[in-house]
């Protein structure tokens, strides 16, 4: 992750966590907001200073950032990682299916179920995109 | 496939952390290589070659029964 982008992230993860504290503290938002503020900030907080911290260690010693570039770009590492992608994104796709069947049964909010197909259609349909285009260019 | 990775690399006193470092893939990838279970891509296979300074056919021996 980039230094610049890692800052933006931290910055706007400590704007989300004041904002939730300063919110929370007037009563002014309901639980769903906090929850969404706090975990947000948290999670955009830890990631940039993650990557602040990744920086300066990869600028002090090239050699690391040498082997984690080595690491990320090796071609068997790169083919493994997607094979592994392709079994979970079957396995996702069979779940999830079953998943949506399991909340018409049970007779969840309709609207739920159809955010859910949604949901669903999107992702195939991302997929068959992205088929559709690498088989155009290679 | 087979392959004469490991044997010219014994040859010429190189380990497997060194040619890796040289060729910029991984220690696990050279591993893989010589004991045939991962095949490379060809701009890989010319580095090797290129490495050795050999032909792709003098390290990487294709045999009929790799493609089945």
């Amino acid at each position: 992750m980039k230094k610049r982008q890692s800052l933006l992230l931290l910055i706007v993860g400590i704007c989300l966590t004041v904002v939730y504290l300063i919110a929370r503290g007037f009563d002014l938002v309901s639980w769903e907001w906090t929850a969404l503020c706090a975990g947000l900030g948290g999670g955009l907080f830890g990631a940039g200073f993650s990557g602040l911290v990744n920086a300066h260690l990869y600028r002090q010693y090239p050699e690391l950032a040498r082997e984690k570039r080595i690491q990320e770009e090796d071609e068997r590492n790169v083919s493994l990682k997607n094979q592994a992608k392709a079994k979970g994104y079957d396995l996702m796709t069979s779940l999830f299916g079953g998943l949506l069947l399991v909340m018409a049964i049970f007779r969840v909010s309709l609207w739920v179920v159809l955010l859910g197909v949604g949901v669903y259609l999107a992702v195939q349909g991302y997929a068959l995109y992205w088929r559709f285009r690498l088989d155009r260019e290679q | 496939m087979k392959n004469r990775l490991e044997e010219l690399r014994r040859a010429r006193g190189i380990k497997q952390e060194d040619l890796a470092r040289d060729l910029e893939v991984s220690r696990q990838t050279i591993g893989s290589l010589e004991n045939g279970r991962y095949n490379p891509s060809i701009l890989l296979a010319f580095k090797i070659a290129r490495y050795f300074g050999l032909t792709i056919e003098e390290i990487f021996l294709y045999e009929e029964e790799d493609s089945k």
